[in-house]
């Protein structure tokens, strides 16, 4: 993501716009967390 | 929390700063004996197969009354031993596991030290002290979910590492990725939404549902480990290790060879070095080499006979594609562009739909419910 | 080396162009980002508990004024005081009336994922209850049986991530109502803690089994000593004449013979018996062993279960419902 926006902006903007884009995935990590999941038996291997 | 949040949020606030903040020397035993005592917390059964096992396969090679031949003999067997004893279906239906538990990781540190002993006894190994080995095994963020990773690669590591930002950056990325794939694509996205989908649809079109379920399954099982494998590669990122890829997109692999090229390489590639060319060194029998593979590959996820099916099936479907690809000496100009790329299309088509139903055979927990999906899928 | 001109900073330099991860200050930032966020997610979330606390404080104290105002027209008032296993085991009260024959209102008072905190400090149900005293009082079990490991306030929860997302989730959900993403939930009954689709839509319940067995036995018994504020009440309530129950809802046969399992039986029996000697508390228990499909969930009785148990209930109701009149 940083890579691609240092493409069209500068790097502080790009690392600005980057950390907005993490923050936007933690969010949506963080509200379907709770969510009942399949989370698959891997832990068990 | 389970336990891969705690292993998760141990390794990046225990683990990672003792890394760095400590004296160069200290850095990498430090994290193995947090690893332990995080093993001793969470689940000292864990801690002590470990140790056991680890410490035999290590002492065998050190006794000088064995030949080297039964050394790696007796190191292979006392590691697969304890791995039998809790992953054959038996003690499951004794109830056993439940009430004693399995050993966190086992499967993959069984396959880690069954590695070890055949390099060791190959002599390709370079000089290490125990100590070293147990860095290599007690390592908390591949303890739980692999990958697969080889003592040299993780030896080299261990010497050359030093403190790289971009590095460290890239790791919380993966991480982070990795969260992104199991909670958005697998949980919200496979898990809930299709399931719901899957769930209004059973009544009116039950072959659809058992198609979209079968899908579902397979597509979940591989977006949630691959995602473990993700947060796995950036903790060790985080702490400078680099282990391998464990996945490249393997649902576009156009066959089942190139497939298991792609999927879960660390164990594909593992028993391709140690099964697969030892078999057919040993017999010149191409056919016998791959199904043992991948009835091993099967086997090792755990101990039934569903999984073993399920591994001969794999086998299968690569023998099925050497007997009907193109041989390699024909010319493929031959034919035009949109041909070949017709071809391939199909093929990734194909392969994903077998992949797709071998897996039926461990979704259901018995042969009469994998009989009953088979009729509702085809019979219609 | 293939290429043995110096260059600044090779290693690294190599690996950018591998690796497209940003600079650690990004990492940073997002930290902070994270902390604000959560901040705030955080006080929305007790704000947010506090004014639902609130609502439901107003809702009860209106319908409990408005039934003690008709207290002379000869209508047996029962309230029913519980967590979500009320709102789905009792039914509402036309079918009581039809049952039973008899002029008779049943009010469900309850909030979903409480403890008896939610009625005596975050909402002052009990002292709403003294001031309008019903004809019968009957009180969840659990909520008195056990320290029930559910808070209200995020503050207070033993994890408080999940909390805060509960409210969130909640938050979103009117978000969308109101952008006209989804439509309103349907109008379902007047006390409404945290609106739970599954329940309503009878799907599939995910939960495993394991992790609902490991909350059951992690449950601890009370001792009859420790809700001092809540006696008092109850006191008072039996001397304004209310009748009061210890009611029992039922979980299937499985998790139930866990909850009443060998070393806390003969505890929650002591219990029972010490509620009634010194609060006055009648026990009522629901005795036919229920299998999984008369439930939603592993704790939440169906469209199947719902009239067997509201059944039994009003068999228990009708008769005492000939009390003579305040």
């Amino acid at each position: 993501m940083y890579q691609f926006l240092q493409k069209y902006v500068g790097s502080k903007t790009a690392g600005i716009l980057t950390a907005f884009w993490y923050l936007l995935l933690l969010f949506l990590i963080f509200y379907y967390y709770f969510l009942p999941s399949g989370q698959f038996r891997y832990a068990d291997w | 929390m389970n336990e891969l949040n705690w292993i998760i949020a141990f390794s990046v606030v225990g683990l990672t700063p003792m890394a760095w903040l400590l004296p160069g020397r200290w850095q990498l035993p430090t994290v193995s004996v947090l690893t332990a005592g995080f093993m001793l917390v969470a689940s000292p059964l864990s801690a002590l197969s470990l140790l056991l096992t680890a410490s035999l396969s290590y002492g065998l090679f050190r006794l000088k009354s064995l030949t080297p031949a039964w050394r790696v003999v007796l190191s292979i067997s006392q590691s697969v031993l304890v791995w039998i004893i809790f992953k054959s279906e038996w003690p499951m239906h004794q109830g056993w596991q439940t009430t004693v538990g399995v050993p966190l990781g086992l499967s993959y540190y069984t396959f880690r030290q069954i590695h070890y002993a055949i390099e060791r006894y190959k002599q390709t190994l370079p000089v290490h002290d125990f100590a070293d080995y147990l860095t290599y095994l007690f390592f908390l963020p591949t303890l739980l979910i692999g990958p697969i990773n080889r003592f040299p690669d993780f030896y080299r590591d261990s010497r050359r590492r030093r403190w790289d930002a971009v590095l460290f950056s890239t790791g919380l990325e993966r991480i982070l990725y990795g969260y992104a794939k199991i909670v958005l694509i697998g949980n919200m996205l496979l898990t809930n939404k299709l399931a719901h989908i899957i769930y209004t649809l059973q009544p009116n079109h039950p072959s659809l549902a058992s198609y979209l379920s079968l899908i579902r399954f397979a597509t979940n099982a591989y977006i949630q480990f691959a995602g473990f494998s993700d947060v796995a590669i950036g903790l060790s990122l985080l702490i400078g290790i680099r282990v391998p890829e464990n996945f490249e997109s393997p649902f576009l692999a156009s066959n089942l060879n190139e497939f298991w090229k792609r999927y879960h390489i660390s164990l594909s590639s593992w028993c391709r070095d140690y099964v697969f060319t030892p078999l057919l060194s040993l017999t010149r029998q191409p056919v016998l080499a791959t199904l043992g593979a991948m009835l091993v590959l099967g086997l090792w996820h755990e101990w039934s006979s569903q999984y073993l099916v399920w591994g001969a099936l794999q086998g299968l479907g690569v023998l099925i594609w050497h007997r009907f690809k193109r041989p390699s000496g024909e010319a493929k100009t031959a034919q035009p562009a949109w041909h070949s790329n017709v071809m391939h299309g199909l093929g990734v088509l194909i392969t994903f739909h077998y992949f797709c139903l071998t897996c039926l055979v461990i979704q259901k927990n018995n042969w009469q419910a994998v009989g009953q999906t088979l009729t509702q899928l085809f019979a219609r | 080396m293939p290429n043995p001109s110096p260059v600044r900073k090779p290693v690294h330099a190599n690996r950018q162009s591998v690796f497209a991860a940003p600079p650690l200050w990004v990492w940073g930032l997002t930290g902070l980002g994270v902390l604000l966020g959560f901040g705030l997610l955080f006080s929305m979330a007790v704000r947010s508990e506090k004014a639902l606390s609130q609502q439901f404080t107003t809702d009860a104290e209106t319908v409990l004024r408005r039934e003690w105002r008709m207290r002379s027209d000869s209508v047996t008032r029962v309230v029913v005081l519980g967590t979500s296993l009320v709102e789905n085991g009792v039914a509402d009260t036309d079918f009581f009336e039809g049952r039973c024959g008899k002029r008779i209102r049943v009010i469900k008072l309850y909030r979903e994922a409480v403890n008896i905190d939610a009625f005596t400090e975050t909402a002052p149900i009990f002292k709403l209850l003294e001031r309008y005293p019903p004809d019968i009082l009957c009180i969840e079990e659990n909520l008195l049986l056990f320290r029930l490991p559910y808070f209200l306030s995020p503050g207070q929860a033993e994890n408080v991530f999940d909390a805060v997302n509960r409210h969130l989730t909640i938050q979103v959900k009117s978000l969308k109502i109101q952008l006209g993403l989804r439509p309103p939930d349907p109008e379902r009954v007047l006390f409404q803690g945290f609106p739970r689709e599954q329940h309503v839509q009878n799907q599939v319940d995910t939960t495993a089994l394991s992790t609902t067995l490991a909350e059951i036995r992690h449950r601890q018994v009370r001792t009859p000593a420790e809700l001092p504020a809540l006696y008092r009440s109850l006191q008072q309530l039996h001397q304004s004449g209310t009748r009061l129950i210890l009611l029992h809802l039922p979980r299937p046969a499985v998790l139930e013979s866990v909850i009443y399992g060998e070393g806390r039986d003969p505890l929650l029996r002591d219990l029972i018996k010490q509620y009634h000697r010194l609060y006055h508390l009648e026990h009522w228990q629901f005795d036919r062993p229920m299998p999984f499909r008369y439930f939603v969930d592993q704790a939440h009785l169906n469209h199947i279960g719902n009239p067997i148990y509201s059944g039994w209930l009003a068999d228990k109701i009708c008769p005492v419902a000939t009390l003579p009149q305040r």
